[in-house]
């Protein structure tokens, strides 16, 4: 009898994240898909069930496919830009200088910093007349390249991308630094015997040795730029002209703009839906690493 | 040859120079507006380094119509409860999934690490309804909840990591000396995995501290402003002042920056132990 009644309390041990996972991560799934069938009147708290309706809607919709077209620009936009900035940036601070710890406070300074205070210190940055990007273009002779950075729909994606991954390539940088200093010395010198130079020695050894960490990262990175809305709602809102409207920022407009609860929830339905895929790789790939075989 | 070392050396080094100017260029730009008059913001040309240095704005934003210290306490205030609940409702269920024998132990933990891959997208419109009904509209309670949403399963992973790292043998001598569960848990394992309670209190704080989404979705009453969205609420209006802006971004970020730095290595270790939110 003892025995039984300490096995309950066992159970005790988790039921409050247990409850936090039911009530605020599984009800609210389930909520959105069942919303995505239904229309939804706030102020009533009312709703008519529609069926598929809303999907056929979004489907046979042009803008649908603009948030999606969008979405996936600025994803993969973001992400390889990063992995492409940072790999270089590992691989220059896994050499031994001076002032080292100088140089990896610097660069943690942008991880550090809010997502906030990036938004609204690289708005005010992009700002025409009186912000730094054109004043400095302008010093270096280059005012021809002056734009009005998030006034034009052609080019408003692009600068939204740029604060994303001035903030986001450190993470990637000092994770690949970390698997960096795991790959084993001796590798480098047999590459070195066979007289291979720092960019081949880059290609064939260190990066074999830091390919799950970058394959983790940037599988982390789709996810986390996908579901990110807060940089592009407080530098553009969406706009102009919808070219900053990403899935999740359409989610957000509709939803907490035009009050349409139904037609946001199948936004919302598909963003999971391609969210899915790559946690399901992510999950995947970290079971074959073993991180989650003793569980 | 020697040529050849120099070159390779100066090109080195440009490159670091580059990643650091990078970096540093939009505090410089901070602080450059900061130190700035209001009129001297509107200024062209355009001077890094202010004509006349004013601490001006500060004054403005800590004294002036935005009430900065009572947003400050707003969001001290959702931060620091964010922090203690995730902590206290996060560290038992850890614990227990390292060291209790129970069913459904593994069904739980790969819940827990895909629930941090669930869209905010998908989260808010129902939380925003459940939020409504329950009249909790303009609470900082509201907030508090909905925070847990992204701060349990990431502390719960992360202490998970750190107990299993700590060896049984002393808590098992500590029970035959008499000690509960319970007692064990607070005497024996929390001191010794107090890097582990440092780095994802630290990170719950700083994740807290700067939330955005839910803050903007729930909360309308000035009054109830958390520093986040009291500062992008100031776009726009009156012609935005940018200086007392930026003045008032150097305050919010001070704090977490002194604490990011301050638990640096730890962090780092933590996020790559857990190595799912960033």
């Amino acid at each position: 009898m003892k025995r039984k009644n300490e096995r309950i309390w066992n159970y005790a041990w988790t039921a409050p994240v247990v409850l936090i996972i039911v009530a605020l991560l599984a009800y609210p799934i389930f909520r959105t898909i069942q919303l995505s069938f239904y229309e939804y009147n706030l102020t009533e708290a009312t709703q008519t069930f529609i069926g598929l309706e809303g999907y056929w809607k979004a489907l046979s919709s042009e803008d649908f496919y603009s948030f999606l077209y969008i979405s996936v620009v600025w994803t993969f936009g973001t992400v390889i830009s990063c992995l492409v900035i940072a790999l270089p940036m590992a691989a220059i601070l896994n050499n031994d200088f001076r002032f080292k710890w100088i140089m990896r406070s610097i660069l943690m300074l942008p991880w550090a910093t809010p997502w906030v205070i990036i938004a609204l210190t690289w708005k005010w940055m992009f700002s025409s007349n009186f912000g730094m990007i054109d004043y400095l273009l302008r010093a270096a002779g280059l005012g021809v390249l002056v734009k009005n950075w998030l006034g034009d729909p052609d080019i408003a994606l692009f600068s939204v991308m740029v604060p994303t991954i001035w903030r986001g390539y450190t993470f990637g940088a000092f994770m690949y630094l970390a698997a960096m200093q795991t790959v084993p010395v001796h590798l480098y010198e047999a590459a070195e015997i066979d007289g291979a130079g720092p960019i081949k020695k880059f290609f064939h050894v260190t990066l074999p040795g830091i390919l799950p960490t970058v394959v983790v990262v940037n599988l982390l990175g789709v996810m986390w730029t996908l579901n990110a809305i807060q940089m592009i709602w407080i530098m553009t809102q969406g706009g102009p002209l919808n070219s900053t409207t990403t899935l999740p920022v359409a989610v957000y407009k509709t939803a907490f703009l035009f009050h349409r609860f139904g037609e946001a929830s199948v936004y919302g339905v598909f963003i999971g839906l391609m969210l899915l895929i790559f946690a399901l790789l992510y999950i995947q790939f970290i079971a074959q690493k073993g991180e989650l075989a003793e569980v | 040859m020697r040529i050849r070392l120099i070159t390779k050396k100066t090109i080195f080094y440009i490159a670091l120079l580059l990643f650091a100017l990078s970096a540093l260029l939009p505090y410089i730009w901070i602080l450059s507006t900061a130190l700035k008059n209001f009129s001297e913001v509107f200024t062209i040309p355009i001077r890094l380094i202010p004509r006349h240095v004013t601490l001006e704005n500060f004054k403005a934003v800590i004294y002036g119509q935005m009430d900065f210290s009572q947003k400050f306490m707003n969001s001290l205030i959702v931060t620091i409860a964010t922090t203690v609940l995730s902590l206290a409702l996060s560290t038992p269920c850890a614990y227990a999934l390292t060291r209790f024998k129970m069913k459904g132990k593994r069904a739980l933990l790969q819940t827990i690490l895909v629930s941090q891959m669930i869209p905010l997208a998908v989260l808010l419109i129902p939380l925003y309804i459940i939020i409504v009904k329950l009249g909790l509209l303009n609470t900082f309670t509201s907030l508090v909840v909905a925070n847990l949403t992204f701060s349990v399963p990431f502390v719960v992973w992360v202490l998970y990591g750190f107990f299993t790292g700590l060896p049984i043998s002393i808590e098992e001598s500590a029970m035959i000396d008499g000690c509960s569960r319970f007692q064990t848990l607070v005497r024996i394992v929390l001191p010794s995995a107090a890097p582990g309670l440092a780095a994802s209190s630290a990170y719950t704080f700083i994740t807290a501290w700067q939330e955005y989404m839910f803050a903007l979705t729930f909360i309308d009453s000035q009054k109830k402003f958390t520093l986040p969205i009291a500062l992008t609420s100031y776009i726009g209006q009156y012609g935005t002042q940018w200086g007392n802006l930026m003045a008032a971004s150097l305050l919010v970020t001070l704090p977490v920056i002194v604490l990011f730095f301050g638990i640096q290595t730890l962090m780092v270790k933590g996020l790559t132990a857990g190595a799912v939110k960033g």
